[in-house]
């Protein structure tokens, strides 16, 4: 009993804190609302939400079942042919490290109706599953395998008798954190396509309002379906594991070394494959030239034409301002993370407190997220550091957080192992990742600077691709509003542009950098100017232009506006 | 499957290289089991025993050798159910209930299942495990595990029979009666039997001949007949003879 009440003391203080807090509008002049008064907007909303849910449930629904077959399939053929493996490297990396931001808006007009938000659902788990399958089939029992062997199996035989069956549980372990990726990719894509109906939509269509309980409100059903998919598949996967875990492994020897040409030529095969597929889907899609540039396209932008030492310098500017925002997140949420895995240690009450917490970062899709940091934290390297913050925490605290609690001693030790090697693949994972932000951008940012365009598609709320960008801007002048009291008000235009870039493009986590990247023209200038505000950074030019009411003209030639839309 | 059940190892040589490392394993290692015999095989740890059971069935590539099992190649044999094999480790699948772990050869070997359902029970009886039959291997002992393996490698039916310490982790007296059920099965069905063993003393009690292996590298130093009469009783662990015979095995271990 005693036990209990002391389990349940501190997220219910928690929550009281957060109620007082909200109440008292303590948090960014009341951006942070109460609990209670969330709930009451989520009750005045219900009618509302079964469409926009239902929309994202089946179009989740759809990616995440085909990417898992896809992921399942291809982890079967990796193990099955190593020479599979090696050349598809490249292909699965660069699906790992594409920020669905990034690929969304090229998605939403290349592809119609649902399909954006389905292969963005699927892109989204695709490489979770394929790699927790890859893992399971790979870490059989090899003594079992003997003994199929030595009656005469062959590898079908072993792939059938020990190793299917003994994947079972990575592959659903692979499921239960990829199911949160595909609600977190189809609101994404909602998010950045037209379409009425979608929670990514109707975050959209809210933006504007500057309405924090709403916004929050769409946020925790945001983050309660991502929650109970991982819920389901944790459930099942304890169904399914039951007592069949608790013997020791052999596992398998690692496979020879390869001759040194050999390897070099798949490591060759690697690297042009993602190339080649970057250049057939173009071909295949019939994605237009001014849309999707091709690999040679790219590197004629920044090496051969005219302009090229003004694309190179945009990008490297453009770096230098992400990087050290992503560095330093990127040691935060390490820390943060390395401190939690020692204070769980040290104090298993602690963990299970912030078990909640950790869960909520987990599931609560960043699109849902990023409008409501930007509303709470105004400095905004802050609220960038809270991404990668939040996104640390994510892969190492709450992946392996059920492992870890429900393993035997061993496999504590293996948790504990495997949480520092999956800290260093995430490190890695985010800086090719920034490699991969910045070859995308530039491949769709091109001298046409149709980009400009595409950020209206992602912050309208119209129904063509062509939209005003009204509504984000509006959060940010709300924000404006909001802050203006605390003295923090910093020029109209470059609020405005803050929000725009913040609220649209800041999920990726990195955010502004690449907004950059697409440079600003004389309206920039103009609008500094007629504001009066401090000179903005490059990054806010081109949003507060598109943001101008103004550039609410359809016909606007869109290379006046030159945002990335990929950040 | 008319030729004679047998066991022909001639000239076995097997090297590792792992990471920097060479380990001759074996080295002309060459033994004949005679159809129906029964040998043990000894020596000390890391000498290559293993080794010999495992290139025997063809599950590790051998440098130079050969090996015949009732005249054809291990890929032959295994794959037409002549070979039944338990492993020092019993290597069971954790998700399989006790009675669907020992069905596994048959599955492998494309057999019917369901006709072996009284034989399955009947070899669960044999190892002790009676009442065990839906349990999981995580619910086992080792020792338990181990019979298991026992079972499994009897289900088949095989005309040869290689046994890789298959009873390292019971209690002494569970080995001795195991022991003497494996003499009732070997003397009742004839397989030929290669006993991978550390107990000189089980050793002696089961076998026809005892080869003494020594390590580093892997050979057999010397193989001793064993004249005691059969059938073999509980009793003769306290004969004179049988100590003699012990003795002098210990000894060839011993580098004699
Ligand atoms: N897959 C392998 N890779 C490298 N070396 C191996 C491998 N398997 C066995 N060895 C080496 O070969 C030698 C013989 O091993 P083996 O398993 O046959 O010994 P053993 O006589 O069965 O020992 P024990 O009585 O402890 O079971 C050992 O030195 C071992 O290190
Ligand atoms: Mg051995």
């Amino acid at each position: 009993m005693g036990a209990d009440l002391r389990r349940w003391l501190s997220p219910v203080l928690l929550l009281l804190l957060w109620e007082v807090v909200g109440r008292l509008d303590l948090v960014a002049s009341g951006a942070l609302p109460a609990l209670s008064e969330i709930l009451a907007r989520l009750w005045w909303d219900r009618a509302d939400y079964p469409a926009h849910v239902t929309a994202t449930l089946a179009a989740s629904g759809a990616g995440f079942v085909i990417g898992n077959v896809l992921a399942v399939l291809a982890g079967l053929v990796f193990v099955l042919s190593p020479v599979a493996e090696r050349l598809s490297r490249g292909v699965n990396i660069a699906i790992f490290t594409l920020p669905p931001i990034a690929i969304a808006p090229i998605l939403t007009l290349t592809l119609e109706g649902m399909t954006p938000r389905i292969v963005l659902a699927a892109l989204g788990v695709y490489f979770v599953t394929m790699q927790a399958t890859v893992t399971g089939l790979r870490q059989y029992d090899s003594r079992a395998a003997d003994v199929v062997r030595a009656y005469g199996g062959g590898r079908a035989a072993v792939m059938r008798l020990v190793q299917l069956r003994g994947a079972v549980p990575a592959i659903l372990s692979g499921f239960r954190v990829a199911a949160p990726n595909a609600v977190l990719g189809a609101i994404l894509a909602e998010f950045g396509g037209g379409g009425r109906f979608g929670l990514g939509a109707y975050l959209l269509g809210s933006l504007g309002r500057g309405e924090p309980d709403r916004l929050w409100g769409i946020g925790l059903v945001a983050t309660l379906v991502a929650g109970l998919s991982y819920a389901v598949f944790a459930l099942i996967s304890r169904r399914i594991l039951g007592a069949t875990l608790s013997l020791s492994l052999n596992p398998a020897a690692p496979p020879a070394d390869r001759p040194v040409r050999r390897a070099a030529l798949l490591g060759l095969g690697a690297v042009l494959l993602p190339f080649a597929l970057w250049w057939f889907l173009l071909w295949a899609m019939q994605v237009p030239e001014m849309l999707g540039k091709t690999p040679w396209g790219v590197m004629e932008y920044l090496f051969v034409s005219d302009s090229a030492p003004v694309a190179r310098e945009r990008l490297l500017a453009a770096l230098a301002e992400t990087l050290p925002i992503t560095l330093a997140g990127l040691a935060a949420g390490l820390a943060f993370a390395f401190g939690l895995a020692v204070a769980g240690r040290l104090m298993p009450g602690f963990t299970r407190a912030f078990l909640p917490v950790a869960l909520v970062t987990q599931t609560m899709p960043l699109v849902a997220l990023t409008p409501l940091l930007v509303l709470i934290l105004g400095a905004r390297d802050g609220s960038d550091l809270v991404d990668h913050h939040i996104g640390h925490l994510l892969s190492c605290l709450c992946d392996d957080r059920p492992g870890y609690r429900d393993g035997t001693a061993c496999r504590t030790g293996i948790a504990a192992c495997l949480r520092g090697w999956r800290m260093a693949r995430v490190a890695a994972g985010h800086a090719a990742r920034l490699c991969a932000v910045a070859v995308r951008c530039v491949a769709v940012d091109g001298p046409a600077g149709i980009a400009g365009g595409d950020d209206r598609g992602m912050a309208g709320n119209g129904a063509g691709p062509w939209k005003p960008a009204e509504p984000v801007a509006g959060v940010s002048g709300f924000r404006n509003d909001l802050d203006g009291g605390r003295g923090q008000r910093d020029g109209f235009g470059r609020a405005l542009s803050r929000g725009a870039v913040d609220g649209a493009y800041r999920p990726a986590t990195h955010g502004h950098g690449f907004a950059a990247l697409t440079g600003c023209d004389g309206h920039c200038t103009a609008r500094r100017g007629a504001t009066g505000g401090p000179a903005p950074r490059p990054s806010c030019c081109a949003v507060s232009d598109s943001a101008h009411p103004a550039d609410h003209d359809m016909m606007r030639p869109p290379s006046t506006l030159m945002v990335c839309p990929v950040i | 499957m008319t030729a004679p059940a047998g066991i022909a190892l001639s000239g076995l040589s097997k090297t590792f290289h792992g990471r920097g490392k060479r380990v001759e394993a074996l080295r002309d290692v060459s033994l004949t089991c005679p159809p129906g015999s029964f040998t043990a095989l000894i020596g000390p740890s890391g000498c290559g025993k293993s080794t010999v059971l495992r290139t025997s069935l063809g599950l590790e590539p051998l440098d130079a050798g050969r090996v015949e099992i009732c005249g054809q190649s291990p890929a032959q044999a295994t794959a037409a159910g002549v070979t039944g094999v338990a492993f020092q480790d019993a290597g069971l699948l954790p998700w399989r209930s006790v009675a669907r772990n020992i069905a596994l050869p048959l599955e492998v070997l494309g057999r019917e299942v369901g006709p072996a359902k009284h034989r399955i029970r009947d070899l669960i009886a044999l190892v002790g495990l009676s009442g065990y039959e839906d349990a999981l291997p995580g619910e086992l002992s080792g020792g338990m595990r181990q019979r298991v393996a026992i079972a499994r490698a009897l289900v088949s039916e095989p005309r040869v029979l290689f046994l890789d310490e298959p009873f390292g982790a019971l209690d002494q007296i569970l080995r001795r009666q195991m022991n003497i059920e494996l003499q009732r099965i070997w003397a009742e069905t004839g397989v030929t039997t290669l006993l991978v063993t550390h107990g000189i003393d089980e050793a002696v009690f089961l076998a026809d001949r005892v080869a003494v292996m020594q390590a580093a590298p892997g050979r057999i130093v010397e193989v001793i007949g064993i004249d005691l009469p059969r059938p073999r009783h509980a009793a003769l662990f306290s004969a004179p003879h049988f100590h003699e015979l012990c003795d002098r095995i210990a000894g060839v271990l011993h580098g004699g």
